[in-house]
């Protein structure tokens, strides 16, 4: 036990802040002071520069520095006036001044560069970071057919600009926070001043000041110190990398956090109707987009249930498949040595593992894998005898509607989650799978994301709220903001049918 | 914390627990088809079962296993026929059961019980009575190139929708086995030669085989119950027309009226009417666009179809089965009356005075005109 404590506790000891120190008049002291602080890292570059007949000397980090915006902004200007105000002469945006010597490192790291003068007790900080991003593109695992095409990146301020460009309102509040000790990496939460629910804010607020760790590496990292229940299986965060899908999810009175050097915004709090949507659902028709989420609800179904049912109908109820197919199905088992939990865990883990390294194969390679995986073992493993046709069709239709589900957390919950299922269900046969599916939605329903109920609107029952859940009611039938975040305006729509004079009759 | 270990290592033991685990594994079932029981002598149970055995090919041919044995109860014969058979025995996907003639002509209960009692067993199996003897039937393996395990069930699912046997099954015929004011008739499976006919049906009076109606009784029996097919189609003479010839015609719609009435003298009087539209499918003689001939027609049909149902009604009161429930409309609209007759029904039954009659129209005559 204390063992685990151990392994698992942070230690929440604050390192002593450092004592501030000034500029030295000596420049070669000054530059050794940072060389010691900064490491001695060889990317530390320093230039030696005359003005105002003073020495100087020009020091940056050449691995995070624009080295042409140096010489155009900063060596260029100083060569050709020689004298004169700094700050009139540089054209330079983010210019500072700053007199204490033991803040230069971080600025540094910054990517700023750094001009100090002999005799002067403040250096002049000059932003010179070099613009290097990829350009704007469509995540290639939320593709929609119509509609944006455009996606997060992985550097803040574009991604900031994704959704300002969206939402050009004076209300959007970015909020920044530095997390990780020692990465300070850039944290901005956005949201709608005048629509979220300000307790939330301030929740989330006390939940990221919190965070007390060395590296924040992602996005995810920061979901999972700030996740209300870490331990269970579902995601109680919607993670996308859709500057539209964060947009409409902003202006429904949610929060949003992006981090600097990630390309997913985390969305909260959501409800578990937010993992089976997608905004195809909205840009195309809403009997379409409805007939589709209901698809994708089956699927969900299927992925989660479909090899527990199947377990449980060959190995304790045969009686209830029909007359003429009892006897294919039969046919097809009767030679299989196994079980059929075994049977179906050595599919399904085939399968994972199959998925897995397709995953992980340049895309020109995957294409063997398909043929490996797919004909080779799915037909070979019939032939020799190991596996009966039923468990292939029943574990491909598993997999392929393990895909269908539009979020990649949840997909992977269901993945996971078949396999006590499966268990159960060799135990106990339909019995157990009621126990198992029992259990599950107990967990579900004290499941909260942020203090908003996960099953929301189901549990607790809102009809109003329902309209946007399995199916899409049209886009002017959802006058109102859903229930369960409490924003602090519920109407976002309001008879913008208006013109539709037989319309305004049936209202 | 420390609640959540209990819980855990209380859950992996219980996995290592050995219990009572009711694992019923398809691939070790042997699958019953249909069950055929027949007297035997000494008061024995011949009891035939096949069994539908698919290969594990797909290049190999489905077979039929047959195995018989000897016993005092179904049962028996079941747990002896589980020696001689590789894996288990199992009923749960049983399609009929088939009572010989012989065996039928005694309660047909026991043979049934263990039916009821199974929670497993189907209760949708069809339940018939074979002309002579069950095995007999069972014993043609194959009837043309069709397996008699696929043959039988679908001959009478066949017949059900050509309004020629009635649906029961195993299910269906239990309340009225326990029913003293109702009977059941059950479908009457002949050979013919190297075929089997399903177009008659079997009369029980109290789970005793009693009598047999022909095709055309059967249907009439089917229609005035209330409870066609999708389809009954009868071929009748046109008696008493000077060119005769056959008719054949489609019942399309069937209203049927049943009142029982009890006459001060404790008379029973059913009437029984039933109000046909019917379709020509068939008749040479044509003109069938003159309404002349349609209005004989009109007449002629239902005279005989009037003729038939009387006949129909006649057999069954001879062979004391009570079909249409006669009984059971006494015992609830008129229990006093019930109450003196209860001991001596099937005697009571047979003097029940029927009034039936049957009016015909022809509502169409095919495309030709």
């Amino acid at each position: 036990m204390f063992f685990l404590k151990k392994l698992f506790t942070n230690h929440q000891k604050k390192k002593p802040s450092e004592e501030t120190v000034g500029l030295y008049s000596s420049l070669a002291k000054n530059l050794n002071y940072l060389q010691t602080n900064l490491s001695h890292s060889s990317d530390l570059k320093w230039e030696q520069i005359n003005f105002n007949n003073k020495k100087g000397i020009l020091i940056y980090l050449e691995s995070v520095t624009d080295r042409e915006k140096i010489e155009k902004k900063v060596i260029y200007p100083l060569h050709k006036k020689a004298e004169g105000v700094i700050e009139e002469i540089l054209p330079i945006a983010q210019f500072k001044k700053i007199a204490h010597l033991n803040k230069l490192p971080l600025l540094l790291v910054k990517g700023n560069c750094i001009l100090i003068l002999e005799g002067l007790h403040e250096a002049y900080v000059m932003g010179v970071m070099p613009s290097y991003s990829r350009s704007i593109s469509e995540p290639s695992n939320e593709q929609v057919v119509r509609g944006a095409h455009d996606g997060f990146i992985e550097n803040l301020t574009t991604n900031l600009y994704l959704i300002r460009h969206r939402i050009e309102s004076t209300k959007l509040k970015v909020h920044y926070y530095e997390v990780g000790e020692i990465t300070k990496t850039k944290v901005a939460v956005l949201y709608m001043q005048d629509i979220v629910n300000p307790k939330l804010v301030a929740e989330v607020d006390r939940r990221i000041t919190s965070i007390s760790t060395d590296t924040i590496a992602s996005t995810g990292i920061i979901g999972e110190f700030i996740e209300t229940s870490p331990l269970s299986p579902f995601p109680q965060i919607l993670y996308t990398e859709r500057p539209d899908r964060t947009a409409v999810n902003i202006m429904e009175g949610r929060v949003a956090i992006l981090t600097e050097g990630d390309s997913s915004a985390m969305i909260l709090p959501v409800t578990i109707s937010a993992f089976y949507q997608s905004p195809d659902d909205y840009n195309s028709k809403w009997i379409i987009g409805s007939f589709i989420r209901l698809i994708r609800l089956a699927s969900i179904l299927i992925a989660f249930q479909l090899p527990a049912v199947y377990i449980a109908v060959v190995g304790f109820h045969p009686e209830i498949l029909p007359t003429e197919l009892i006897f294919t199905v039969q046919s097809s088992v009767g030679k299989v040595p196994f079980p059929p939990i075994l049977e179906a865990i050595l599919m399904e883990l085939t399968l994972e593992v199959i998925r897995e390294a397709g995953l992980r194969l340049p895309s020109r390679v995957g294409q063997t894998i398909g043929i490996v995986g797919g004909l080779v073992i799915g037909e070979s493993v019939v032939r020799a005898g190991l596996v009966s046709y039923p468990m292939i069709i029943v574990v491909s239709l598993t997999a392929i509607a393990s895909f269908v589900v539009p979020s990649h957390e949840m997909s992977t919950a269901i993945r996971i989650l078949r396999f006590p299922l499966m268990v159960l269900s060799a135990l106990f046969g339909i019995v157990g799978i009621s126990v198992g599916l029992l259990f599950i939605l107990i967990h579900l329903c004290r499941l909260e994301s942020f203090g908003t109920p996960f099953l929301a609107p189901f549990s607790p029952l809102r009809m109003k709220d329902l309209k946007d859940t399995f199916v899409r009611f049209p886009i002017w039938k959802l006058n109102q903001r859903p229930h369960d975040i409490h924003p602090q305006r519920m109407t976002q729509e309001d008879y913008s049918r208006g013109w539709d004079a037989d319309g305004q009759k049936e209202q | 914390m420390k609640k959540w270990y209990v819980v855990l290592i209380g859950f992996c033991v219980l996995l290592f627990l050995s219990g009572c685990w009711d694992q019923e594994l398809l691939k070790n079932a042997r699958l019953l088809s249909i069950a055929g029981f027949d007297k035997a002598s000494e008061n024995k149970l011949f009891s035939t079962y096949v069994f539908h055995d698919q290969p594990m090919s797909e290049s190999q041919e489905p077979k039929d296993e047959i195995k018989s044995a000897i016993g005092r109860t179904p049962r028996e014969t079941r747990d002896k026929v589980d020696r001689k058979l590789s894996n288990y025995f199992r009923a749960y996907k049983n399609r009929v059961v088939m009572i010989g003639e012989e065996l039928a002509k005694k309660d047909i209960y026991p043979i049934l019980d263990i039916f009821y009692r199974d929670p497993h067993s189907s209760l949708n199996a069809k339940i018939v009575v074979a002309q002579g003897k069950a095995s007999d039937l069972l014993a043609m393996k194959k009837v043309g190139n069709t397996l008699i395990s696929d043959e039988i069930p679908k001959l009478i699912d066949g017949s059900e929708e050509k309004t020629l046997v009635t649906a029961e099954n195993i299910q269906s015929i239990c309340p009225v086995l326990f029913d003293p004011g109702e009977d059941i008739l059950l479908p009457y499976l002949t050979k013919k030669e190297t075929d089997i006919e399903c177009a008659q049906l079997a009369m029980f009076h109290n789970r005793i085989f009693t009598g047999v109606l022909n095709p055309n009784e059967s249907t009439m029996f089917l229609l005035l119950k209330g409870s066609p097919g999708k389809i009954a189609r009868m071929t009748r003479e046109e008696i008493d027309s000077d060119n005769s010839s056959p008719i054949t015609f489609d019942v399309e719609k069937a209203k049927h009226d049943m009142q029982v009435r009890v006459q001060p003298k404790g008379k029973i009087v059913v009437t029984l009417h039933a109000d046909w539209k019917i379709g020509i499918t068939e008749y040479a003689q044509n003109h069938l666009n003159e309404q002349k001939i349609v209005d004989r027609l009109n007449r002629k049909i239902s005279e005989d179809m009037t003729r038939l149902a009387r006949q129909t009604i006649k057999k069954m009161q001879e062979a004391q089965c009570d079909g249409f429930g006669i009984g059971r409309r006494i015992i609830a609209f008129h229990p006093q009356v019930w109450k003196k007759m209860k001991g001596n029904w099937a005697y009571h039954y047979k003097k029940v005075q029927f009034k039936a009659d049957v009016k015909v129209k022809i509502i169409h005559s095919g495309v030709i005109n």
